[in-house]
């Protein structure tokens, strides 16, 4: 008696956990709904190769993920202007604040001053060089009796030198402010920008989703009102807010297909409400800790992960029938049963959670969660399986007339004559050649998610304008010192100007710019002490009334600047996301970004520039290869699966072994040929859905060797195979390639393989 | 922002001579005031910079064609002329050119340029757009106050201009300190330039 009551103890001990944790999990679920994510930039995969650029994305993803723009154009700029009001007025109330100011200017020129005998434009540098007093005095004069002043006082800069300097940063951006506007002109069009950032209190999913909906009837409000505005939007909000609504759909719609037509077939087959609500039970205990799983050990929980996770309905049932179809007319008791059904399910439950696993160790932050939440479900479902079903004294099930659907198959398959055997092999063993040879493989960034092209368009156009740098392709130099680090940017930087004249690229942003390196701002102090300056401050001082020590000050060299220099200074908010140093690393990094890089031709003369401490970082390339690095190695591990599976299998079936292995192979190859002849491209996630495959698979002719007579594991196989394919197969339906690109796989892939699996089983006779 | 652009900004609004803004304020300031294609006169400035004790004065004269732009040519005590166009704002001195900026560079400059348009063809919108305003209108004359809606990305602090049936003042005042009065004389309307007026465009 006594296994008997450790096994009652195991099963209330994990009821009464899972009651637990449904309960905190009920309490605290605005909690886990706000860890819900639906950032697109977190379906990156890590970077193998270079850290700061790791962290250069994760900078522009942070400060991306807040802000947002919106581009107001029409025929005349004044109407645009008007539009831009009513714009603004109609979002006065939402959670997004003008993100336009250029507070802490001032401090940061006054910064500039103490430095500024080294913050000399290279024009200016030749005119020093070449000029003679009379030329300084001249200008100084122009700019004395000028109109108006200059946001430098003359008193600090006669000769418009570090205004000249500071002229040259404005080639940075182009966008210009205008009254309380900001304008930017492209193609002879002028555009009235609206920088926005997003509150800090919209968190959740559905807060963004709500915000972007609220901006989306702003502009179409705006629009109405003013005939003829165009208005662009660009921003990670508009593409989060549609693609969590497109995934929500493809939930809603999986869910529901799964669902309903798990429930349909348990009902058809058990005629019990008890059969179904065991079920049901089953099921929700999976998701709970898949989701509880994913809630613990990530920070965020994509909701791709749920939209992929909806195939766990299929898993989790799987398991329910294996026990269910088990107990038809069965006068074991429940325990036994336990004991003969253990080797068969545990086995099922290794082998699939071996073709997660794989989807765990690929560095998609995004897959591996799906693989989490998958493994965790299924061993919840198992766990429920086995141990509180064998408690459950209301199922008992007696045979029926579904029985006798599964009695029809197998004789069907027996009355193929050997000739017809052999032509069918031989045209599978065709067709999976055909496969293997004509697969197309697609590795490209696309192939994980896709977004309405429609909001791309404005995306790239809205950066055309604005003339944005690129996110996913730039320079990292590094160096042990800030000197050296500055020192090669500005060579490269010299590179990049010849580019730019050659038509490759249209502009870079360097940190340089800003803060130029220390031998370049010596050449600079080495031309600010020209004769013909300094004469000219010592006539000027005296036609002005100015003091000895001013006319000293204005000929001495200063301090270079420096990158500490400048930090404090609010301005520094908009430069530090080039410049990267920490504390635990002795090397220094910055970011030198591009914009208008057009082709490949621009990407390879672009790649040709990198060095041993300047990298080249092309994150969609990069994605490609890694994707394709790991389609190919997935390719290999699954290989080794199988030939790992039939050696286990041959120790225990011998000359039959191949019965269940050869099945998935071949579904697998078939799957590959119909993939290419419907036009379907082989991705990673195809792969990894046919590394499932291996698992649930050979399960099937697993459970025919084990239990070659027995005609409830025909129908629990048959039963198994058909939800998988129910459940996986709506995945196919998904909105999201990944997802879609795995469901179709499996879809054809469970099919054959259950099929085939049938076709190979040794023949019995089932009536003895 | 470049400096010559922001002080071509405040240059724009020494100019006033048009109608004024479209509010009874603007209107009645509009009533007063007369219009025409092209304008000129003289004017006197006296600019005191902040840290330089000497008062600096000039003189000189302007012209402004709709069509054109304006030029500003200050003649004592030294020589030196002010262009602005659509394509571009230009500082030379008898020698040659002491500062030059170019519209497709620096995209402010066809804004300056649209503003100075603005002005002269009685499109008051522009300045609108630009700044916040008060001031009053008497029988003999009449007083604005402009300051700037973005105080974050303009350096000065108010302009005020005084005017009768033409400009008669203005003075600017920046966030450095620095204080600009200009004082207008025999300002002339016309419907078309003049030969001598037509070659200083060249």
């Amino acid at each position: 008696m006594k296994p008997f009551n450790s096994s009652k103890a195991l099963a209330v001990l994990f009821l009464s956990t899972t009651l637990g944790l449904a309960i905190w999990a009920a309490l605290n679920m605005h909690v886990i709904s706000s860890h819900l994510d639906n950032n697109v930039f977190s379906l990156l995969p890590k970077s193998e190769r270079n850290v700061v650029a790791e962290e250069f994305i994760d900078r522009v993803a942070k400060n991306g993920e807040r802000s947002l723009v919106v581009l107001l154009s029409s025929s005349s700029l004044e109407v645009s202007l008007e539009a831009e009001q009513t714009f603004k007025s109609l979002i006065k109330f939402l959670n997004v604040k003008s993100a336009q100011s250029q507070d802490g200017y001032a401090e940061y020129v006054s910064k500039l001053l103490v430095h500024k005998s080294g913050l000399v434009t290279s024009e200016d540098i030749s005119l020093l060089d070449g000029q003679p007093a009379a030329f300084w005095i001249d200008k100084s004069n122009a700019i004395a009796y000028s109109m108006g002043s200059s946001p430098i006082p003359w008193r600090d800069d006669p000769f418009g030198l570090l205004g000249d300097w500071l002229y040259s940063l404005g080639g940075v951006t182009k966008v210009r402010p205008y009254g309380d506007s900001l304008v930017i002109e492209k193609a002879g069009t002028s555009y009235v920008a609206l920088p926005m950032e997003i509150d800090a209190s919209v968190e959740s999913l559905s807060a963004q989703v709500e915000l972007a909906d609220a901006i989306n009837v702003a502009i179409g409000e705006t629009k109405l009102k003013h005939q003829g505005i165009e208005i662009l939007k660009s921003g990670v909000i508009f593409f989060a807010s549609d693609t969590s609504k497109s995934i929500q759909g493809d939930i809603s719609l999986i869910g529901l297909i799964s669902g309903i037509s798990a429930l349909l077939l348990v009902l058809f087959i058990f005629r019990s409400i008890y059969a179904v609500a065991i079920v049901l039970l089953t099921v929700a205990i999976g998701f709970l800790y898949a989701l509880l799983a994913c809630f613990f050990i990530f920070p965020k929980v994509y909701i791709l992960t749920l939209a992929f996770g909806t195939s766990l309905i299929g898993m989790s049932v799987d398991y329910c029938l294996y026990w269910l179809t088990a107990s038809i007319d069965d006068i074991k008791n429940p325990l036994e049963r336990r004991r003969y059904l253990l080797p068969g399910m545990f086995l099922a439950l290794i082998t699939t959670a071996m073709g997660y696993f794989l989807m765990v160790i690929t560095p998609f932050p995004v897959l591996s969660q799906m693989a989490v939440f998958s493994m965790a479900g299924i061993s919840a479902a198992w766990l429920s399986v086995v141990l509180i079903f064998p408690h459950i004294n209301k199922l008992r099930f007696s045979a029926n007339s579904s029985l006798i659907l599964v009695n029809h198959i197998q004789p069907i398959n027996y009355r193929i004559s050997g000739a017809v055997q052999k032509v069918m092999i031989a045209a599978m063993i065709l067709v999976s050649f055909y496969g293997v040879l004509s697969f197309h493989s697609n590795d490209n960034i696309r192939s994980l998610a896709s977004f309405d092209k429609e909001l791309i368009a404005q995306q790239i156009n809205t950066s055309e304008i604005l003339n944005l740098p690129s996110p996913s392709q730039f320079f990292i130099v590094s160096g042990s010192t800030e000197e050296e680090v500055l020192s090669k940017t500005e060579d490269l930087a010299n590179k990049l100007d010849n580019l730019i004249s050659e038509g490759v690229i249209n502009g870079y942003q360097s940190i340089t710019r800003f803060i130029p390196s220390m031998s370049t701002q010596t050449i600079a102090s080495k031309a600010y002490l020209s004769k013909g300056k300094e004469n000219a401050t010592k006539l000027i001082a005296k036609e002005f009334g100015m003091s000895a020590v001013w006319a000293q000050s204005q000929s001495q060299v200063n301090k270079p600047l420096t990158v500490n220099e400048i930090k404090e200074t609010p301005f520094y908010k908009k430069l530090s996301y080039l410049w990267f140093e920490s504390d635990s690393s002795t090397i220094k990094s910055t970011a030198v970004l591009l914009t208008g890089v057009n082709g490949l031709e621009a990407v390879s003369k672009l790649s040709q520039l990198a060095g041993p401490d300047i990298s080249w970082i092309d994150k969609p390339q990069e994605i490609s290869d890694v994707f394709s690095r790991y389609r190919t190695l997935f390719s290999y591990v699954i290989a080794i699966g199988y030939l790992l599976t039939f050696v286990i299998i041959y120790t225990k079936y011998r000359r039959s072994a191949w019965r269940a292995v050869l099945p998935p192979i071949l579904a697998t190859c078939m799957t590959l040929a119909i993939l290419s002849l419907a036009g379907e491209t082989v991705t990673l996630m195809t792969v990894i859905a046919f590394a499932l495959l291996l698992g649930v698979g050979t399960d099937y002719g697993i459970f025919l060797l084990q239990y070659p007579s027995d005609n409830r594991v025909l129908l629990s196989i048959s039963l198994a195979a058909l939800m998988t394919l129910i459940s996986f197969g709506s995945l196919s339906l998904s909105s999201v390639p990944a997802i879609h690109s795995f469901g179709i796989a499996l879809l054809f892939g469970v099919l054959l393989s259950w099929l085939l699996t049938l076709f190979f089983a040794k023949k019995v006779d089932i009536s003895e | 922002m470049n400096s010559i652009a922001k002080r071509l900004i405040a240059l724009i609004l020494f100019l006033i001579a048009g109608s004024v803004y479209a509010d009874s304020l603007v209107s009645k300031i509009e009533g007063l005031v007369s219009s025409a294609p092209t304008v000129r006169g003289k004017f006197i400035q006296s600019k005191t910079l902040s840290g330089v004790s000497k008062k600096l004065n000039s003189e000189g004269f302007f012209i402004v064609d709709k069509s054109k732009g304006i030029i500003w040519i200050t003649e004592k005590p030294i020589y030196q002329t002010l262009k602005v166009s659509d394509s571009g704002i230009r500082i030379e001195n008898k020698s040659g050119v002491l500062m030059n900026l170019d519209a497709r560079s620096e995209p402010s400059v066809k804004y300056i340029n649209e503003l100075v348009l603005a002005i002269f063809s009685g499109d008051m919108s522009a300045l609108e757009r630009l700044f916040n305003y008060s001031g009053d209108v008497t029988a003999k004359g009449w007083n604005l106050e402009l300051t700037p809606k973005n105080t974050a990305s303009t350096f000065f602090k108010k302009i005020t201009i005084v005017g009768g049936s033409a400009i008669n003042r203005i003075s600017f005042i920046s966030k450095d300190g620095d204080l600009t009065e200009v004082i207008f004389s025999d300002v002339r309307l016309a419907p078309v330039l003049n030969k001598d007026e037509t070659l200083q465009f060249q």
